[in-house]
């Protein structure tokens, strides 16, 4: 029997652009220690090799500090790892990466990139990788084509494992043909492959018994696709069909939350949604939030997204956002025949009418009633 | 509040014995007296007693005292909130008193004196309490807004609100919209917030510059700027590798390609080499063809040449026997035409001896035609000739006798003038003279000058004296002097004399005895005259150019007539036929002459025609003639020369069967070398020499474009590597994250401060705006109490009050009239006089409330600079608010006043002793 893991798309060095301030920096360290679990995970299940579906690099212009923890980092697995070139790595790229001294120089015994379309006999294992890298960046033409062809001039005992980057089936647009490295879905069987490692699409996904993308092992965005893992694949005997198990590798949690406000309850739902979030440091969260609440209501919304995006490691905030709507009591607090009662009458009216004018409403209104609650409460004083 | 009464003495001119006493009515009282009768000091009076301490000294007292020194005394009694006050003030100076007797329902409730008085009148009144100021400003209150004196009706009525009538009005006005406009808090919060959009925003509400949305502007701009530029980096480096990665297939392309091309073209040119060699001969066999075709033409031209030339002798020989023949029949012809030409001679000569003798009968028998009507002619023309001389004898005599008639009409007419005017000068002579009659019964001697008469007893003698004589009677018995009295009598004689001569002078010059004489002078002359006319006109009629032309004619017919007969004589012969005598005969045989003539010259020419025709037919057949002869010689020459040629060409080229024999052999040689040159151009087609040639050509053309596109691309593969080798693009990938990382957490704080600068803004322009809307309604009451009177005044018109947000002071907006905005001070006198005491009745009516609904309004001379039409809406607008208030008018002038319709007060009337 042969275990080995199955990833993809490591995409280090990405630059997390929609990440505010410093998070990017987090999210880029976050990703190198993804690998470094992947190593230990290897080490746990007793893999023999790890194959990398394309997109070690994000980029052939990474940072120089990229290349060398990374390749720092893969020197310290027990077991070689076994990469194709992806799209974003493509192989010849005269300013690639792996064509750089820093990578020549750093690079380690274990790690190989399988930059040719040919079989990598490991008859130790008894096994040959069918590496299936591409060349450029998009290409017309399957980059699987040759394997089928390679099949039919060979009669080998060994377990057939296929390594390629493209789309299996286009995920992305409703009609086919357009999408650039397309490899086609018969190839486990024109090829007779026991295994087919798949990389580009970033969340786990069978294609089929022996065809399975492994996904990214770190998430890099809120889209709910099962990133995050990486496959052990485990395969008994040529012929048998392979046991792919989804392990978590994820350090960071990418999450989505949808919550429409108008009371207090909501509001109580709201902050316990948040304090059950474990690992808060390591979470991200987009929020979509929109309702109506008192002035009341809002400040505690707003003192509770506060402190969350403090707290977090990110906090999108999207959506129609939260009208204010001051609560009749709201209103009587202040003299409503007296100038303030007036403001706010009159604010409060514009805010019924929506759109950006009734946004600035609700903010002047929210400033009114903070001054008239800052001046009680200097009265009282 | 309402005034009762009041009662002045001792009070600036009401002094000495005198009291002034007035009882006030409810609504509109008019004072009225003239200037200086002490209207206005009354009302000084009463608002001294209310308003000043008894107590007073220094200038204002002083002021208020008469000239004899003595002490003024006040009694004023009004009632205000059910209560009725009478107020006595004794201005002593510091010893003044004041005393106050409240009463309610007529009951005297209670009496106060000094201070404590004092004291309760300023409640009574409103006013502030003692020691609050001592300027009279001060101490009137409102009641200065409500005691409108002269000289301040034009003054700004605002200007009269002082800080505690201010805060009444506000208390009263806001009484309604429930309290005051802004709170101590509200106004420094507002300024805190004014301040803080002023750091935000321009006065046009634009971004301000260094304003933190700007920095932040500023900021985001600049991290795109150099967020372009990476991206522009990361794209060219994307661009480069791509076209890096698409040449290095095209360099491989390109070598696999070049060395087929370069096989193509060596194939091509080996079979190019196989058709040089085929192209050379058949060259070699073109040019033999060409000399065998060339002997073979000659050959055959020769033949030709021979064939022709034996044919053209044959042919010409034909021609030659025929011209013979024809030369032979023309000859024949010829012989019999000169037979027939002799007869058609003689009849030629025949036929012109007849038409000569005719024709010259014709031309007799018209000279003698000629001859007769000559002759004819020349009678008549004598005959002419004679009656014109005999007529032109006749006008000689008639000539001669007129001229020995000298009288012409003229002369008669200047005799019969001269005649008329001696008998009017005479007629004048006469008129002048004296006209005497002498009669006597005796006989008596006259002695007259020189002569001496006699007159008969019982005669008489009459006479006329033209100059002055003396006529003696008898014997000097009596002697008569007369002096004839008409004037220039002798100038007259004289005339008559001159008259007298020129007459008889004319007469002579006429060789006539009198006038009538040469009248009957003249009538001769005019008969000899008549006849001459007549005589002229004969003459004219049958010689109107003369006799001299007559005579011409005559001789012209006598020369014709020789000339006929000369001509007669010239074509007469001895045999002619006798000529006619008659002219009509002698035409008639001159037409039938001429027609024997015609008949004669027809047969002459038809003879002619006839001869001229056979000569014609002769000389053509000659001509023919001698034409054949020509061409029979022609050919005979010709054949010579051919038969010549034959000889020349036979013995150069063999006869014509020696030369066919070699056409038979060359034609065969050709045959075979036609079918070589057939074949190799068979073999050529089969190998396409143009196609071979273009595809050579299309071919080097290929390599070289290839090996060109192999060196440019090699060229630019250095460049691309050189490009992408540079290390700029190392850390590119980070670069571009944490940009637009660092864009996205300054486009948040940008948002952020931008959401909340709008919301400041918006509020602080609500804050704006509903303070502007509780103006208008906290100065609602007044405008509703100032808009009625305005109608009235100027039949429409809008004044707004607002408050200062820091003073509170009431002020007035502009006044709006048609549109048309005037602030107070820059209104007319007049219109700041009636607008003026507008806004002062309108206050009152709302400072009424604090009064019971009623308060006293002072007016002095109100409208003094008002016009009449505007004197009479101003005095509808008293009657409007006479209800309300209680009018106190003062005026000099009733008559201003008198549409009120009060019965108005003279101030003589309120005195007594």
């Amino acid at each position: 029997m042969l275990k080995f893991l199955h990833s993809s798309d490591w995409q280090l060095g990405a630059g997390f652009g929609q990440m505010p301030g410093d998070k990017g920096a987090l999210l880029r360290a976050e990703r190198l220690a993804a690998i470094e679990r992947i190593g230990k995970l290897a080490q746990e299940h007793d893999v023999r090799f790890i194959l990398v579906a394309g997109d070690v690099f994000d980029a052939h212009t990474v940072d120089n500090d990229v290349v060398t923890r990374a390749l720092e980092v893969i020197s310290r697995f027990s077991v070689p790892v076994y990469a194709i070139p992806g799209n974003h790595d493509f192989a010849a790229a005269p300013e690639s990466v792996y064509q750089r001294d820093r990578y020549r120089e750093r690079c380690p015994d274990n790690l190989h990139l399988l930059t040719e379309s040919k079989p990598v006999e490991l008859s130790d294992m008894g096994a040959a990788l069918l590496p299936c890298p591409l060349v450029q960046r998009h290409t017309v033409s399957d980059p699987t084509r040759w394997l089928a062809s390679e099949a039919a001039n060979t009669d080998d005992p060994l377990l057939r494992i296929a390594i390629a980057h493209g789309s299996v089936v286009d995920f992305e647009s409703e009609e086919g043909g357009t999408t650039p490295n397309l490899i086609g879905p018969t190839v486990v069987e024109d090829a007779r492959l026991d295994y087919l490692a798949l990389g580009d699409w970033h969340g786990v996904r069978r294609v089929n018994d022996r065809a399975w993308y492994s996904g990214t092992p770190e998430p890099d965005r809120f889209k709910q696709n099962d990133s995050g893992h990486v496959l052990l694949v485990s395969i008994e005997d040529k012929g048998t069909p392979p046991l792919v198990t989804s392990i978590p590798s994820a350090g960071c949690q990418w999450l989505r939350h949808d919550a429409s406000l108008h009371d207090e309850a909501d509001l109580t739902a709201l902050e316990r949604w948040f304090a059950d979030l474990e690992n808060a440091q390591k979470t991200l969260v987009r929020l979509e939030i929109d309702g109506v609440l008192g002035m009341e209501g809002l400040e505690r919304l707003e003192r509770l997204l506060e402190t969350q995006s403090e707290l977090l490691l990110h906090l999108r905030q999207r959506g129609l956002g939260v009208q204010l709507k001051p609560l009749q009591a709201e209103l009587d607090s202040l003299d409503r025949e007296g100038l303030t009662g007036r403001v706010a009458e009159a604010l409060r009216r514009t805010t019924d009418g929506g759109g950006d004018d009734a946004k600035n409403a609700g903010l002047a209104l929210q400033m009114l009633f903070q001054r008239a609650r800052r001046q009680d409460a200097e009265g009282t004083s | 509040m309402k005034l009762h009464s009041a009662k002045i003495q001792n009070f600036r001119v009401h002094a000495g014995e005198e009291l002034v006493t007035i009882a006030f009515d409810d609504q509109l009282h008019v004072i009225h007296g003239p200037n200086e009768s002490g209207k206005s000091t009354l009302m000084d009076a009463v608002a001294a007693c209310l308003f000043e301490k008894c107590n007073l000294t220094g200038k204002a007292y002083d002021a208020m005292q008469p000239d004899d020194g003595s002490k003024p005394h006040i009694e004023v009694e009004f009632e205000n909130a059910g209560l009725t006050y009478l107020v006595s003030k004794h201005f002593k100076g510091q010893a003044g008193t004041c005393e106050l007797q409240i009463s309610r329902d007529g009951h005297v409730e209670s009496t106060h004196k000094g201070s404590e008085a004092e004291q309760l009148l300023n409640e009574a009144l409103r006013l502030p309490s003692a020691g609050r100021g001592d300027r009279k400003h001060d101490q009137m209150a409102h009641w200065r807004l409500l005691w409108i004196n002269q000289s301040r009706s034009t003054d700004l009525p605002t200007d009269d609100i002082n800080p505690e009538t201010r805060d009444d009005l506000q208390g009263l006005l806001t009484s309604e919209t429930g309290g005051a406009l802004t709170t101590p808090q509200e106004a420094t919060w507002i300024e805190e917030l004014d301040k803080q959009v002023a750091e935000r925003f321009t006065s046009t509400g634009k971004p301000k510059a260094g304003s933190k949305a700007v920095t932040l502007s500023d900021e985001v701009e600049s991290i795109v700027s150099e967020l372009n530029e990476a991206e522009k980096l990361a794209s060219s480096v994307e661009h480069d590798s791509d076209r890096y990665i698409t040449n290095g297939t095209k360099l491989a392309e390109i070598e696999e390609q070049l060395p087929n091309q370069k096989r193509q073209l060596k194939a091509r040119e080996k079979e190019k080499d196989a058709i040089d060699v085929l192209q050379q001969q058949q060259k070699e066999n073109d040019s033999a063809i060409q000399i065998k075709q060339r002997d073979c033409d000659a050959a055959t031209g020769h033949v030709e040449e021979l064939r022709n030339l034996e044919r053209a002798v044959e042919s010409r020989n034909k021609e030659i026997d025929r011209t013979a023949k024809v030369v032979a029949s023309i000859d024949e012809q010829l012989t019999k035409d000169q037979v027939k030409r002799g007869v058609l001679e003689k009849k030629r000569d025949e036929h012109n001896s007849q038409f000569t003798h005719a024709r010259r009968r014709t031309l007799r028998s018209q000279a003698h035609l000629k001859a007769l009507r000559a002759t004819a002619e020349l009678d008549q023309q004598e005959q002419t000739l004679d009656k014109a001389t005999k007529h032109e004898a006749e006008i000689t005599k008639i000539a001669e006798q007129i001229a020995v008639l000298p009288v012409i009409e003229d002369d008669v007419d200047a005799l019969q003038e001269l005649s008329s005017s001696l008998r009017q000068i005479e007629a004048a002579l006469e008129a002048a003279s004296a006209k005497i009659r002498i009669q006597s019964k005796h006989q008596v001697t006259l002695v007259h000058g020189n002569e001496t008469e006699q007159i008969k007893g019982g005669g008489a003698r009459e006479e006329r004296i033209e100059q002055q004589a003396e006529i003696t009677i008898g014997s000097n018995e009596a002697t008569i002097q007369i002096t004839p009295g008409g004037e220039d009598l002798e100038e007259r004689r004289e005339r008559v004399t001159t008259a007298k001569n020129q007459l008889s002078e004319r007469l002579v010059e006429l060789g006539v005895q009198s006038l009538d004489d040469a009248k009957r002078k003249l009538r001769e002359r005019q008969s000899l005259e008549n006849q001459l006319q007549v005589a002229r006109t004969r003459l004219s009629d049958i010689a109107a150019d003369g006799i001299g032309v007559l005579q011409t004619s005559v001789d012209t017919a006598k020369q014709a007539l020789q000339s006929a007969h000369a001509e007669l004589e010239r074509h007469s012969q001895t045999d002619d036929p006798l000529l006619p005598g008659e002219v009509s005969d002698a035409e008639e045989q001159f037409h039938e002459q001429q027609e024997i003539e015609a008949a004669a010259e027809e047969e002459r020419d038809a003879s002619r025609e006839g001869l001229q025709s056979l000569d014609d037919q002769i000389a053509t057949a000659k001509a023919d003639r001698r034409l054949e002869v020509q061409k029979h010689d022609s050919l005979t020459s010709q054949n010579d020369i051919d038969g010549n040629k034959i000889e020349a060409l036979c013995e150069s080229y063999g006869d014509k069967e020696s030369l066919n024999g070699q056409i038979d052999k060359l034609v065969g040689e050709l045959k075979a070398l036609n079918q070589q040159s057939t074949e190799i151009g068979r073999q050529l087609e089969e190998l396409q020499p143009s196609v071979i040639a273009a595809e050579i050509e299309r071919l080097e053309r290929a390599i070289t474009t290839t090996q060109q596109e192999h060196r440019s691309i090699e060229a630019e593969q250095n460049r691309l590597i050189g490009q992408l080798s540079n290390n700029d693009a190392v850390g590119l990938n980070e670069r571009i994250g944490d940009l637009c990382a660092s864009l996205e957490s300054k486009k948040e704080e940008l948002a952020r401060e931008q959401k909340q600068s709008n919301a400041m803004r918006l509020l602080l322009d609500t804050v704006h705006a509903c303070r502007e809307e509780m103006t208008r309604q906290i100065m609602e009451p007044l405008r509703k109490k100032v808009e009625p009177l305005l109608r009235v005044m100027f039949g429409g018109a809008q004044l707004n009050f607002t408050i200062d947000d820091d003073t509170k002071q009431l002020s007035l907006k502009p006044l709006t009239r048609d549109r048309v905005q005037d602030t107070f001070d820059r209104l007319s006198v007049g219109t700041k006089e009636q607008v003026g005491v507008a806004v002062r009745l309108a206050l009152a009516q709302v400072l009424a409330e604090q009064y019971g609904g009623k308060l006293p309004v002072i007016l002095d001379e109100p409208f003094v600079n008002t016009d009449p039409e505007r004197q009479s809406r101003a005095l509808a607008m008293l009657n409007m608010v006479k209800r309300d208030l209680q009018l106190v008018v003062l005026t000099c002038d009733f008559s201003e006043y008198r549409d009120l319709g009060v019965e108005p007060q003279q101030i003589t009337e309120l005195k007594s002793i």
